[in-house]
Formats: C-alpha cells, structure tokens, sequence
C-alpha cells in the first residue's frame, strides 16, 4: 500500500495533475492547456506531475478528476445524447409535460419524445395506481422508432417508493438491450416532480460526454500503466467511482466550484474562508463554513433548466486570466468572451492579437508565466492605464461577489487559488485578510484528489415520536450503504449530517429526512 | 382587466409578497395556468363593485402540503370540479369564481378554474395574505356560511361536506385532504355578490398583479425594490408600510420555536430583528420589542435580486431587506383579529401595526 494518488482537473482552459503521497504531502504539480481530444491535456500533465514526484505510475493507487466537461456540454448544447421521458403518474400532472419551460435551443438539441402513463404512489408509499404497463410499451416502441440514444424515467413520489421506476427500467432493458442507458429520478433528484424530472433528463442527456470523458481517461491511464481505482468528483465535493459517474453524470456539474474550494481550504489549512478561485475562463467566489462546503437552497437553473439538487452555493463571474479586454472611449472593458485553452496562442504575450486579463496582468508586473512561448517584451509600450483600469474593473466585480456569498457580519480571511488569481490586489474590501497559499494554481487538482466517498438519502418518512429513532436508524443506515456503492470503504463510513424537516400545512407527522454519510475512497 | 401571460408571470412575485413568507413556491400553480391561459385564453377579472348583488360566486383554492402538490403534479382541472360539485349542490351556476387566498401559490389556484371553465374571476379573495386554514378568512369573519365545500383529488375523487359551523367545515375538509393523499383542491364559501362586497378584501389579485410588476420594473431598472413595493402598497387600500430593518441573517431556528435573526446593517446597524414564523411570518421583535404582528404583512426581499422571499428559503448569512406592510381595515376589526390576530396563533401579545402604532 503506497498511497499515492493522482488528483486532476480538466477545465476550460488549463489540464492540471497533482501527485500526492498518503499523509496529502503535493509531491508533484503539472498544468497543461486543455485540448479537443481531452485526452492529450490529461496525458502532458499527468506525466509532468509524475516525473516531478518521482512516483512510478504504477505506484498509484488512487486517480480522482473533476472536470468541467458536462457542464460545458450542456452550455454549448454540444455532444448531447436524445433523450425520450417517461413520467408515471396519471392521472396527476398531465398538463404539464415533460420538458416544460425548458429554454427552446436546448430542448431541440436533446428532446426525443415524452409519455405520461398511469402509475406512481402516495407520500407514505402506498401505491397511488398500477403502472400501465400497456401505455408504457406503445411509448417505448415510439422511442425506438424515433432513434431515441438514452431514456429517463421519473414516478411520482419515487424518493419514497422506487417500484415503479424499477420496473418500467426493466422493460427498456428488455426493449433496447442491457447495456441501454436509463436514468431513474429517485437515484438523482429529490422531492418535487418537475425539477426531479428535469434533473434526470439532463443526466440522459449527459451519458454520451461521460462516457467519452470516462473512456478518455481510462485509456490514458491504461497506456500509462496506472491500474489505479478512479473517481470522479461530483457536485458536493465528494467522489464517486467512475461506474457511477458515467451514470450520473449531471452530478458533476459543480464539481469545478466544489474543488477549488475544497481545495483552497486544504492549501491553507482554514477551515473558515472566502474562497476565490480565478481560473482561465470564469472565477467562482463562495465560502467554506467550517471546512464544508455550503450548498444552494431551492430550486437551481442548471442551463435555464430548473432542478433541484444542491450545487456548491458559489458567485461565479463570466471572468478570467483569458477574457479579452476592450477599450470604449477612456474606459476599459471586460467581454464575456474568453480566449479558453487557445490562451497560449492568442494573447498579445504570446505573439497572438487579443488583448487578455492575463496580458494585462503581465504587463503591470502582476503576474509570473513560466512558459517560455510567453514573453513580457511584446507588451512593451501597452497601454498601461488601460491595463489598471481593466484589473480594477475585475477586483470591482470580485469584491462585489464578496458581498453576495460572505456569512454574518464577521470578515474573514479570503484564500486566493487559480492561475490567474495574481492578479488580484492584496487588498480587498469584505474581507479581513487576503491568503495567497502555496500551489494555489492547483487548488482544483488538490481538491479532487483529497476527495471522500459520500452517500444521501433524502426522503418523506412519516412517524410519531415512538417510531422516530427506529425510523432515523434506518434512513442512516441507508446513507451508509450509499457511500459504500460509491465507492466508500465499508469500515471508514461516518454519517456527517441528518437533517429533519416537518411537511408544511399538512396534518400528518410526515417529515423530510436528509442524512449524509462520508467515507474514505476502497 | 384581463389576466394574461405577463399578468401572471408579474403575480408570481406579488403573490409570494402577499404569501407573508409562506403560502407555498409558486411556480407550479403559475405553471398550471399558464398552461390554462395559454389554451383558453386570458381570464377577465371583475371588480367587486360590478358584482350584481343576486350573483353566485364560488371561490376555490388549494389544500393541504405544497411539497406534495410539487410531487403529485394536479392535472389542473380540479378545483373546477369542485366549483361545479358546489353548483350542482346548490343547484345554481356561478358567475365567477375567486381566490379564498391571495396570497402565495393559490391565487393561481383560482385563475386556473377561471381560464379552464371560462368564468371571470373576481378581483378580491378572503384573507388578503396567506393563512394556514379555511376558517381563517374575512368570509368567516363576516358571516358567509362556508358550506357546501367540495373537496377534489388528481385522481377525480370527491368529497362534499356540509356543516353550519365554519371551524368543522375546516377540520373535516383537513381529514379529507388528508385521506386523499395530502392535497385536495376545494370550492368553498359560495356566496352572493353582496356578500363578496361586503366580505372580502377587496383588489387583491389586481394589487398582487402591480406589485409584481413594480419588482420587475425595480429589476430592470436597478432600483431599490423595496421602495417600489413599499410605493405600490401604499397607493392600494393596504396603504403605507415600511422597512423594518436591512441586514443579515445570523441565526435560524426551524424545529420548535421557528424563529430567524436578522442583524442590522449600515443605517440599520446594531439593530437586530426576530421574526417568528409558523408557515408565515406572524411577530417581528425589533431590539426584543414586538412592532409588527399577524395579519399585518411581514415580508423578506432577497437584498441583491429583491426577491421576495418564503420562510423555506431563509438560510443563515443571507442578506434581506424585511419590510411590514399593513392590511385593509377589514382584516384588522376585532372580530377580524379574534380570528386571525396573534391570539388566534398562540401568541400572548396584542396585535401591532408598525406603522400606525408609530413605534420610529
């Protein structure tokens, strides 16, 4: 058992690895700009990080990536899988459909068709209709004769009873074949159908990136001799085997923002901070409270589709060392559009004709490139009122995102991390003090790698006082088997929040239960 | 007036303000008549005073868990079949239907059965805000029996319930709901115009309407969204409210006592604000001193997007803006109070006006 283990994070712009031993000691770090193929980022910086670390690959044990890829997917409505949606329910919800207030261009680049069958339960489990097996057969010989490539099935109240969903997979694997791809509502999404739906039909929609981006890596660490077990971070910081990434992949959608901040926590060892994470092509602002992450509350567009589950609770600005800057009149301009991974071709420092943050940045002496492509003299006689103002303008927008994500009246310590955070002053109002740790340009890296396993259970349970503990034992245990499924080793499993809250306007002694367990990666 | 596609996407914020905190997400009764609209049409809205004394008008609305309305998604048509259960009961057709409340997802509840019966809908409900239950309405208050109510599920089963006392009809209505699964849609209250004119809150649906409109316009202008609301309340017959504190929220207590802490900021700072809710917003404590209690409107606006906020949202270091608005004169008489004041909620205080009782 050597403990190595390989952390990465493909982003929009920069591939960056980290080789860590077992006490979390940063042996190695390597960045490379993102390519197409994914696979040639991944394979320039993991092999850097290596060489640096003198850790053989195949002393790795442990490879943990987050990525930002299905987000960008579903962004750019690029590479999406067509998706036909099954809701059981009849007859509830019949006028309003699947897809329903989806934005217009995204549903014609993913929707495949939709039915609504009878079927689904009540809010204590008992079954509210038979599923209509009949209806749900003509839907999917429908879908079949429409191409559809992935399936997603929400029932009404799933999270409490997953019967029916169950059984209507078991007939699309028997119409389309075993390895088909099926996505079940009460494995992604909590209460409330439309958002539960939505949240699923984006993960349909996902399976084909995900797959491409699992089958990336695994050959990359194939061809290098890595026989590694593989995680991919997902949206509360924690990891998921890479099994279950392929098949939950929305639920990587904010796993960017939840390691950076993860990982600018562990960098400087603050269990309470701002985090500012200035990246390539957008900066996230957000907080850590007490060394976990804080989630968003209510409904979350996703892609302007509204679903449910939690993402990090973070600001993120269309801003980075790779937006372009523009000059209106006396006054400087930041685009929304960034130069992305073409960064190291298009900037005016390395010879290209945009005139980037990160120019800027260079320029007035902020910030330190080690690429010898990038050289300072070509900005010689740059307009360096210009690139003042341009940089004011950035810690304007980030002091300002300060405001939005701090807690209480208190200011704390703002942590720096990303390649292009030196360009920040070191002062900034809201906070008390700025902390630029060290190998903060991989502060996603590292917080991939020092991810944990975790497993949530979030259901309706009614009970009366009597049943309670009964009930809460259950549901933990539950939490538990989770985060083994996951990937969690069995012995390491520690239940880190229950959460209960009563119904509203409702008689009953019904309660929403959320508990979460975490555990060290098997 | 009409109701229309920008008419109800403006009433999702206003009735949420009306909401106090509670009465529910909107989004999935605005949903539903949308849908509605958009396949019959906008909804007409007939002011109280054009009512003919001798005309039937049924109002209708939503009972029991929003979350689990959320889940058991209704197929929209239910809270007409009730109206039409009541009808038949009564043996008389209506001429309109309104809303028992206005003030959170069920004043869509009614202009859903409107756009889907092709009835207008009368511009006023019976609570002015949001309430927990049936019989905590300005209809009881002033003397309109409650029976017949009709009681629909998704599943198109029906209940119909009769008693003389209004506090039964409540009890027994919750029962059903609750044997239905935990939602049922009713038609309640059925009264004549001259009852509507001398029962309800008056302008309702139309006021929810404006101030919506006003946060949007405080939207795309960037302007200060509680003063655009603060504007539009005081030019209704709710009249002139304030901000009771701008800040931040320290604590929040959902279990037993529910209660959130605000602490003040800038020209607020060193204040701190306790505002107990139960699903609404009942007592606001300025520096431990009560300045605004149940019905008077205890609302939070979101301090960067202005807004409005439901108690389910608050979540500690959020910034909010908390403003009291009070109610039209008939939901604060004393029989108004006997049936809805903080007593009604288990409170031992008075009820309090933050402006009229001219605690700054």
């Amino acid at each position: 058992m050597s403990g190595y283990r390989l952390g990465m994070d493909v982003g929009g712009t920069n591939t960056d690895a980290v080789v860590m031993d077992r006490d979390m000691n940063i042996l190695g770090a390597a960045k490379y700009p993102t390519t197409p193929d994914i696979a040639t980022g991944i394979f320039e910086s993991m092999d850097r990080a290596l060489s640096q670390s003198s850790v053989a690959p195949g002393e790795i044990e442990r490879v943990m990536v987050g990525t930002t890829q299905c987000l960008d997917a579903l962004e750019q409505r690029k590479r999406l899988a067509r998706v036909g949606a099954i809701r059981i329910g009849l007859p509830c919800s019949a006028e309003v459909p699947p897809f329903i207030d989806w934005p217009e261009d995204l549903k014609a680049a993913c929707e495949g068709g939709w039915a609504v069958v009878g079927g689904g339960f009540e809010y204590d489990g008992r079954p509210m209709a038979d599923l209509d097996e009949a209806a749900l057969g003509r839907a999917l010989s429908e879908f079949k004769r429409k191409g559809v490539e992935s399936i997603a099935i929400t029932c009404v109240f799933s999270p409490v009873a997953t019967a029916h969903e169950r059984r209507a997979a078991e007939m699309v694997k028997r119409a389309f074949g075993p390895d088909f791809p099926v996505t079940l509502s009460h494995e992604i999404g909590s209460m409330g159908l439309i958002e539960r739906e939505n949240s699923a039909l984006l993960n349909a929609t996902l399976v084909k990136v995900a797959d491409l981006a699992a089958g990336g890596l695994k050959r990359a660490l194939l061809e290098r001799g890595i026989v590694a077990s593989c995680y991919f971070a997902q949206n509360d910081g924690s990891a998921m085997s890479l099994s279950c990434a392929t098949k939950y992949p929305v639920l990587t959608i904010g796993s960017g923002a939840a390691n950076s901040i993860k990982g600018a926590g562990f960098l400087s060892g603050l269990r309470d901070c701002i985090v500012i994470d200035v990246g390539g092509t957008s900066t996230y602002v957000g907080v850590l409270v007490k060394g976990c992450l804080r989630e968003s509350v209510g409904a979350t567009r996703i892609a302007g589709v509204r679903t449910n589950f939690r993402i990090p609770d973070v600001v993120s600005l269309n801003l980075g060392g790779g937006s372009v800057v523009a000059k209106d009149g006396g006054r400087a301009r930041i685009l929304e559009d960034s130069v992305g991974y073409e960064l190291t071709r298009s900037a005016l420092a390395w010879g290209g004709d945009t005139f980037t943050l990160t120019d800027a940045a260079l320029a007035l002496g902020k910030l330190g490139v080690k690429d010898p492509a990038c050289d300072r003299r070509r900005l010689d006689g740059i307009d360096t009122t210009l690139c003042r103002k341009a940089l004011a303008l950035v810690q304007k927008r980030v002091e300002d995102a300060i405001e939005l994500v701090r807690e209480g009246n208190q200011h704390a310590v703002a942590v720096l991390v990303g390649g292009a955070s030196d360009m920040l002053p070191e002062y900034l109002s809201g906070v008390s003090e700025v902390y630029r740790p060290p190998h903060r340009e991989y502060a996603n890296a590292v917080g991939a790698a020092i991810a944990r396993v975790s497993g949530q259970v979030d259901r309706l349970w009614v009970y009366g006082e009597s049943e309670r503990e009964e009930t809460l034992r259950i549901v933990v245990a539950k939490a538990v088997e989770q985060a083994i499924r996951a990937g969690a080793a069995p012995g390491t499993v520690n239940v880190a929040e229950i959460e209960e809250t009563p119904l509203s306007y409702l008689s009953e002694d019904a309660v929403r239960v959320k508990v979460k367990a975490w555990g060290e990666p098997s | 007036m009409y109701v229309d596609l920008s008419e109800l996407e403006a009433l999702r914020l206003g009735a949420t303000v009306l909401g106090s905190g509670g009465g529910g997400d909107t989004y999935l009764s605005y949903l539903l008549a949308r849908e509605a609209v958009k396949k019959h049409g906008p909804v007409r809205l007939l002011q109280v005073h054009e009512l003919p004394d001798d005309a039937l008008v049924i109002p209708t609305a939503m009972m029991g868990s929003p979350m689990i309305m959320n889940e058991r998604v209704p197929s929209g048509k239910e809270a007409l079949t009730s109206l039409r259960t009541v009808e038949k009961q009564l043996g008389r057709q209506a001429l309109a239907t309104m809303p028992i409340e206005a003030g959170g997802l069920n004043a869509f509840t009614a202009l859903t059965a409107a756009a889907r019966g092709g009835l207008p809908v009368v511009d006023g409900d019976g609570m002015g805000r949001a309430f927990p239950e049936l019989q905590m309405c300005t209809f009881h208050v002033y003397g309109v029996a409650g029976s017949p109510v009709a009681v629909t599920s998704e599943q198109g089963h029906s209940v119909v319930i009769e008693s003389a006392e209004n506090p039964m009809l409540e009890r027994l209505a919750r029962a059903t709901v609750a044997g239905m699964g935990g939602v049922g849609y009713i038609a309640a209250y059925p009264m004549s115009g001259k009852q509507v004119k001398e029962a309800s809150v008056a302008g309702t649906l139309s006021l929810g309407i404006r101030i919506g409109q006003a946060l949007l316009s405080a939207e795309r202008k960037r302007s200060h969204p509680a003063g655009a609301l603060l504007d539009a309340f005081a030019q209704s017959t709710y009249g002139q409210g304030m901000v009771l504190l701008e800040g931040r929220v320290t604590a929040l207590e959902r279990q037993r006592a529910r209660r959130v802490t605000v602490e003040g900021h800038e020209s607020y700072a060193r204040q701190t604000l306790e505002v107990e809710f139960r699903y609404e917003n009942l007592i606001a404590r300025l520096d431990g001193r009560v300045v605004s209690t149940v019905p008077e409107l205890i609302v939070f606006l979101h301090y960067e997007t202005g807004m409005p906020l439901l108690t389910e949202e608050l979540r500690p270091g959020m910034r909010v803006i908390c403003l009291s608005v009070p109610t039209p004169e008939i939901t604060v008489t004393e029989e108004a109070l006997a049936v809805f004041g903080p007593k009604a909620f288990g409170y031992d205080c008075e009820f309090r006006s933050a402006r009229k009782d001219g605690w700054r």
